[in-house]
């Protein structure tokens, strides 16, 4: 479902040209979870950005579910984001002003579904997350780990394809942090890949594949499978 | 999505309650500056025969002392008198050459109702005129109208007054028929005006036309067989040394005191008309008047008001100015909707990533802009109200309808406000739905 062949990222200034990605291949599948490790300013973010249509690639195609994506328009990157991708982030990114139903309906928005889908796809969402009735609170009334799951509940409200976490449970401590790669892995076991990095190689380990950036250069590790 | 937008932009207003302010009240003050400067000028400007303005015209000869001219124009060149002598007037006026016609001049006396006691009295300016002025120059009756033909021609003691004084005097009832003392000469009610103010009072000279309408009006010819005469408030202006100190005496001088206004049923009239003056007078220098070069002059509304600068320069400069402090606001207002939306970077970043497109981030400030730009505008027009009654008490003897907004100023003035904030808001929400996404999501 995800194809990358000789994908790469560099930075050019005035002088100098930045490899932040060297050329690589990758393929994800239906199903499949994700960890991408390594130390920081090793490209690991700028990769899920690429992957999520968030910054174009410099060389390279790119396909998600056979469409090639180096050409698509800003439009057609945004509905194509909507529509297939959900995004996670180490720090929720929910809009304080907002209340827990606004925040999740949000991506269906700007897929212009009708007010009344909108909230049954987003009750749903909810639910799933295990917050049920807290609609009409806000974000700043909920703890950390509350936040994130209405982060994720906001991603699973478009049934995207694939899930992108970055550092997920980054703010979070290890209860919490612990509550919220069960529900990914929850997520995952009902069929959404899921693309995730994270610093911390026991939650990598959790997942199905381990990807490795160091110094701009991807690579694929094993032991997750051995694990 | 409109709903949507509309929330979006309140919580955003109400997020940065500082920012908010300070972009609301800078487009207010400046909207305000505008509109005060603008009202004056655009209610100064109004044409206020719309319907025939080009069909009435103002009579101007050159009766003038052929030794020196009457006076020079604000370019320099030599003047004629914008009134007109007794005896020219009444010979223009029995030619009847135009299809109507108004003269006018004005005195004033001590006025009270003939039952009041004579402590009531008060003095008021009282308008000399012709039948025609009332439909001329388009004063509405509420109760009776204009007088006959023949109280213009014997000079019947007949009135027409205002609103204003037939509520102070007679109650507000229909007082037709009822009687008034000028001075000690008995004049009979033959009809009430409503509230009548056109805005400039463009039938008199520049001086006089933003100030309130007389309340009095009375056959010119009952002026002249009463002999009513006020020297210091007619407006009349004499050269040579013939004697001038009664009024038999100003009606066979060269002095000129009396206004002259004609209407044509058609444009077309109007040559014709002043080819009429021209040989009224030529007639008149065959028996030594009228010896000065300059032209004599037939000017519609338009063309007078233009002559006399009913908006002066002065005017014109400060709505440039108050339009250039209304650039200056909006450019302050630009800077900061630049920080309002660079500090909503993550949001915008967050909305790129779950399927906003750059139109959805343009769509959702554009709406924020015009938000402000409403708010901004209603408060403006408030303070555009304030600053008019200020201005109103400053200059009372000027009528307020110059310093009142109607209804097309009003939503001008909002209207103003809002395409000013979306104008300058462009830049911003371009630069707004230019930001990268993947920069700005950690800083939500």
């Amino acid at each position: 479902m995800l194809k990358m062949r000789g994908v790469a990222k560099s930075f050019v200034t005035d002088t100098i040209k930045t490899q932040a990605l060297q050329p690589f291949n990758l393929d994800i599948e239906q199903g499949d979870f994700i960890s991408v490790v390594g130390p920081s300013g090793s490209g690991k973010t700028t990769f899920l950005n690429i992957a999520g249509l968030l910054e174009a690639h410099s060389e390279g195609q790119y396909y998600l579910d056979d469409e090639d994506v180096t050409r698509l328009s800003d439009r057609q990157k945004s509905s194509l984001r909507n529509q297939k991708i959900g995004f996670i982030f180490q720090s929720f990114n929910l809009i304080p002003e907002l209340n827990l139903i606004d925040n999740v309906e949000m991506p269906l928005r700007y897929r212009h579904f009708s007010s009344k889908e909108r909230a049954q796809r987003a009750q749903e969402a909810l639910l799933k997350v295990g917050l049920a009735g807290r609609q009409t609170h806000y974000p700043q009334q909920l703890s950390g780990g509350q936040q994130q799951r209405v982060a994720i509940a906001r991603a699973l409200a478009g049934s995207p394809s694939f899930l992108l976490a970055d550092e997920p449970t980054g703010n979070l401590d290890s209860q919490m942090a612990d509550g919220i790669m069960s529900l990914l892995k929850e997520i995952n076991e009902q069929g959404t890949s899921i693309l995730m990095v994270t610093h911390d190689m026991e939650q990598a380990k959790q997942a199905s594949r381990i990807i490795e950036i160091r110094d701009g250069y991807l690579s694929e590790h094993q032991e997750a499978l051995l694990a | 999505m409109v709903n949507y937008y509309i929330k979006l932009a309140w919580l955003s207003l109400r997020k940065t309650p500082l920012l908010s302010f300070l972009m609301v009240s800078t487009i207010a003050i400046g909207i305000a500056a505008a509109m005060v400067t603008i009202t004056v000028g655009y209610m100064m400007a109004q044409d206020p025969l719309p319907h025939k303005s080009d069909r009435v015209a103002m009579v101007h000869l050159n009766s003038w002392d052929p030794m020196q001219p009457y006076g020079y124009r604000r370019n320099g060149k030599n003047d004629i008198p914008s009134t007109l002598t007794y005896q020219d007037a009444m010979a223009l006026l029995h030619a009847n050459k135009a299809d109507k016609h108004t003269l006018f001049a004005q005195f004033s006396d001590m006025i009270r109702a003939a039952s009041a006691d004579i402590r009531d009295a008060q003095l008021h300016p009282v308008r000399s005129t012709t039948r025609d002025f009332f439909d001329m120059f388009g004063a509405p009756f509420i109760f009776g109208g204009t007088w006959s033909e023949e109280a213009d021609l014997n000079g019947e003691q007949v009135i027409v007054l205002s609103k204003h004084e037939n509520d102070r005097i007679f109650g507000g009832g229909n007082s037709i028929g009822k009687e008034l003392l000028i001075g000690t000469l008995l004049y009979r009610v033959v009809g009430v005006i409503d509230d009548w103010q056109p805005t400039p009072r463009f039938y008199t000279h520049r001086y006089l036309m933003y100030q309130p309408t007389l309340k009095y009006f009375v056959p010119l010819e009952s002026q002249i067989r009463n002999e009513l005469f006020s020297p210091t408030s007619m407006g009349w202006s004499c050269w040579g040394d013939a004697p001038n100190s009664t009024l038999a005496d100003l009606l066979v001088s060269e002095c000129v005191w009396i206004h002259m206004w004609v209407e044509f049923d058609s444009v077309a009239k109007k040559d014709d008309y002043f080819g009429f003056m021209s040989d009224y007078s030529e007639e008149q220098r065959k028996i030594g008047r009228f010896a000065r070069p300059e032209p004599n002059r037939l000017m519609t509304v338009p063309e007078y008001l233009k002559m006399e600068g009913a908006l002066s320069n002065e005017n014109i400069m400060g709505i440039g100015f108050a339009l250039a402090f209304l650039l200056a606001c909006l450019c302050n207002v630009m800077s900061l909707m630049m920080t309002k939306f660079h500090g909503k970077g993550g949001e915008i970043g967050l909305r790129r990533a779950v399927g906003a497109n750059k139109k959805d981030i343009i769509i959702q400030f554009g709406f924020e802009s015009v938000f402000i730009g409403l708010v901004g505008g209603i408060i403006g027009l408030l303070l555009a109200q304030a600053g008019l009654s200020v201005l109103a008490e400053m200059f009372s003897n000027m009528h307020q309808n110059v310093m009142t907004m109607d209804i097309y100023l009003m939503l001008g003035t909002i209207g103003l406000a809002v395409s000013t904030s979306v104008l300058f808001g462009l830049w911003p929400i371009y630069r707004a739905s230019q930001i990268q996404p993947s920069s700005q999501l950690n800083s939500l």
